[in-house]
């Protein structure tokens, strides 16, 4: 807490920064009310402003109103097709991670090629690759080499929905292998000494120790990369989309094509996709909460820990702050 | 570099000049050339465009099967064949062009009206067919199955009816009637476009009816039944345009939408080839902008 200097007998609020100005007047003024409440009037204002610009815009409202349930009938099949693309994302970044760490020549440079790669070559091409070219291998094997069982190349032609999932978990597998990486690497030197010292095998001192610990670095980047994903999902219409399977983007954009309205149709599948975010990070939010508590100053009976999500440094998460209440006397600070 | 105020003016007088060289000046094209079928869909949907002039050319379009697949697909395109030229000789298609486009489009630039009144056979071909023949036909017989492609982006020939689940469509009810007097069911597929039209299927579907043209190209990787229908390619423009009239001049260094990799984009860069078919090129120096589908380059011509 920085000692201000108050003038004339005037008591501020800690928190309050000092000086005069506008800004600070209505800081000072608008003190009683809660921070959450004047974030939401903000929001609420940012909407009120958006709503005037489509108002203006003269989208038919009431055709994406009628439409929505329809659209909204895929939100099963992006969150199928997200949760297998990031279940074999994270299998692959944790591999990938461990190959970068490793001093193995084949396992580094493998991995290293991975994540070249499958960082350096747009999503859509990957996407591409995997649906029109590996049906071609598949081809050109069986034609060079005739006893290799047709049922084995008929394999690599795959369907869009499948080849959608393998493209997503390889591409974001790559990215996600230097998040893993970070993760690893911030588990303090000394927990992988202790565990060598008592005789771990890598495995054990891997999974026992290392990564449980590293598991509350990595949780926040990769909820991102998945919210991510939910939106890369509509990528694998450009493939092709059976009737029965058809995710958000594709179902929008049928629809939108049927009536000649493709920006409305658009404009509801953005609305999809953003309420999907915003339960995402929600449940998201808890899971750091949750992971943070080993990690949190004991709290006090008469202390409030207010959450506060970390803005700074490399947007590596949840950070607990304690904010002390006004009248509570130094003396009653517990050590440490 | 000089004082403080000069400096901020240049600053302020470039980034004006980027903003108005990205700005453009009002409309991003003068007009769109697409199908007939396409344009007046998109009017009749209340749009404020108008079709303007003779149509640029006609196009036959064609049922398609992939070369490469690994059944010899021959009898196959020779049975449809077969079945399109039926279906033209008992007014079929006429009645189904007439359904969707209001319009008989079944009659080439040269060709005579389809008759009406001969009746359909009755046997469809599959009881007639060798199952053990090992070829696409007899495949298809065997499953009772065929493996359709088609884009449901394309009212009126190809859409999905959300409410009902079903796709609707001129494409639609003449490869449902092909099944049909195959004596086969249709499964229906969705590749992209540009999947469908570089050839390659990889056997994952078995024939496109999808309003495809029969340029030389394609013809290398596909073959084609004889055109079941034909559509006049238009120029669009909107409704309150009065720039543009005579075709042949009116339209030359214009900025033209086209959806690409459309006969439309290979006419206006000259380079359409279709075997059997002459083309006048009337546009020249098009200023060509090419969009994913039709509907998209409407879309921006409306702004």
């Amino acid at each position: 807490m920085k000692a201000e200097e108050t003038g004339a007998g005037a008591t501020r609020p800690p928190g309050t920064p000092a000086g005069s100005g506008r800004m600070n007047r209505l800081a000072l003024a608008s003190a009683g009310v809660p921070f959450r409440l004047k974030v939401a009037i903000v929001w609420v204002v940012i909407f009120a402003i958006l709503g005037f610009f489509f108002h203006l815009a003269g989208f038919d409202t009431g055709w994406i109103l009628d439409k929505i349930p329809y659209i909204a009938g895929g939100l099963r099949y992006t969150i199928m097709i997200a949760l297998g693309g990031i279940v074999l994302a994270i299998v692959l970044a944790l591999l990938g991670a461990l190959g970068r760490l490793s001093r193995n020549p084949i396992a580094y440079g493998v991995t290293g090629f991975y994540t070249s790669f499958f960082r350096g070559t747009p999503l859509i091409v990957q996407l591409f690759l995997i649906y029109l070219a590996l049906p071609q291998i598949g081809v050109n094997l069986s034609a060079r080499l005739p006893w290799i069982p047709s049922g084995l190349t008929g394999m690599f032609t795959l369907e869009s929905t499948v080849a959608g999932i393998l493209g997503l978990g390889l591409n974001y597998g790559a990215y996600m292998s230097e998040i893993f990486r970070a993760g690893i690497q911030s588990v303090g030197h000394g927990q992988g000494e202790a565990a060598e010292a008592l005789g771990m095998t890598y495995r054990q001192k891997m999974w026992r120790i290392v990564l449980p610990q590293a598991f509350r670095v990595i949780v926040p980047p990769t909820g991102n990369e998945f919210i991510a994903m939910m939106k890369d999902t509509a990528l694998v219409s450009f493939l092709g989309t059976t009737v029965a399977a058809m995710e958000i983007f594709r179902r929008s954009q049928l629809v939108g094509k049927h009536y000649y309205k493709n920006l409305e149709a658009y404009i509801a599948a953005a609305v999809l996709y953003w309420i999907l975010t915003a339960i995402f990070s929600y449940f998201q939010g808890r899971l750091e909460r949750r992971l943070s508590k080993g990690y949190v100053r004991a709290a006090g009976p008469e202390r409030k820990a207010r959450f506060v999500h970390g803005s700074g440094g490399a947007g590596s998460g949840a950070m607990m702050v304690e904010v002390p209440m006004p009248d509570t006397p130094d003396e009653e600070r517990p050590d440490g | 570099m000089g004082s403080k105020w000069f400096r901020s003016t240049l600053g302020l007088a470039f980034a004006l000049a980027l903003v108005a060289t990205g700005c453009g000046g009002g409309h991003r094209l003068d007009a769109v050339v697409t199908s007939v079928t396409t344009a007046q869909g998109w009017i009749d949907a209340g749009n404020e465009a108008k079709i303007v002039g003779e149509p640029l050319f006609y196009e036959p379009l064609g049922v398609g099967f992939d070369k490469s697949a690994s059944l010899d697909p021959q009898s196959l395109v020779a049975a449809v064949s077969g079945i399109v030229e039926q279906m033209h000789a008992d007014g079929t298609l006429t009645a189904m062009s007439t359904k969707w486009y209001g319009i008989d489009l079944t009659i080439g630039p040269t060709e005579q009206a389809g008759g009406a009144g001969a009746p359909a056979p009755s046997e469809p071909v599959c009881t007639s067919v060798d199952q053990a023949a090992g070829d696409l036909l007899a495949r298809i017989c065997q499953d009772g199955e065929i493996r359709v492609s088609t884009d449901p982006a394309y009212p009126p020939q190809s859409l999905l009816n959300e409410t009902t689940g079903e796709f609707e469509g001129f494409d639609i009810d003449v490869a449902t009637e092909i099944a049909n007097r195959l004596g086969v069911n249709v499964a229906w597929k969705q590749p992209s476009w540009d999947v469908l039209i570089a050839g390659g299927w990889n056997d994952r579907w078995d024939m496109s009816v999808g309003s495809m043209t029969t340029t030389k190209d394609r013809q290398e990787v596909l073959y084609f039944t004889p055109p079941y229908y034909y559509t006049p390619a238009v120029v669009v423009v909107r409704a309150d345009d009065t720039a543009v009239k005579d075709l042949s001049t009116d339209l030359d260094g214009k900025k033209i939408g086209v959806c690409g990799g459309c006969t439309y984009d290979y006419f206006l860069q000259k380079t359409l080839d279709i075997p059997g078919y002459t083309f006048n090129f009337i546009i020249d120096d098009a200023d060509i902008h090419t969009y994913d589908t039709d509907s998209t380059a409407l879309q921006d011509l409306q702004i």
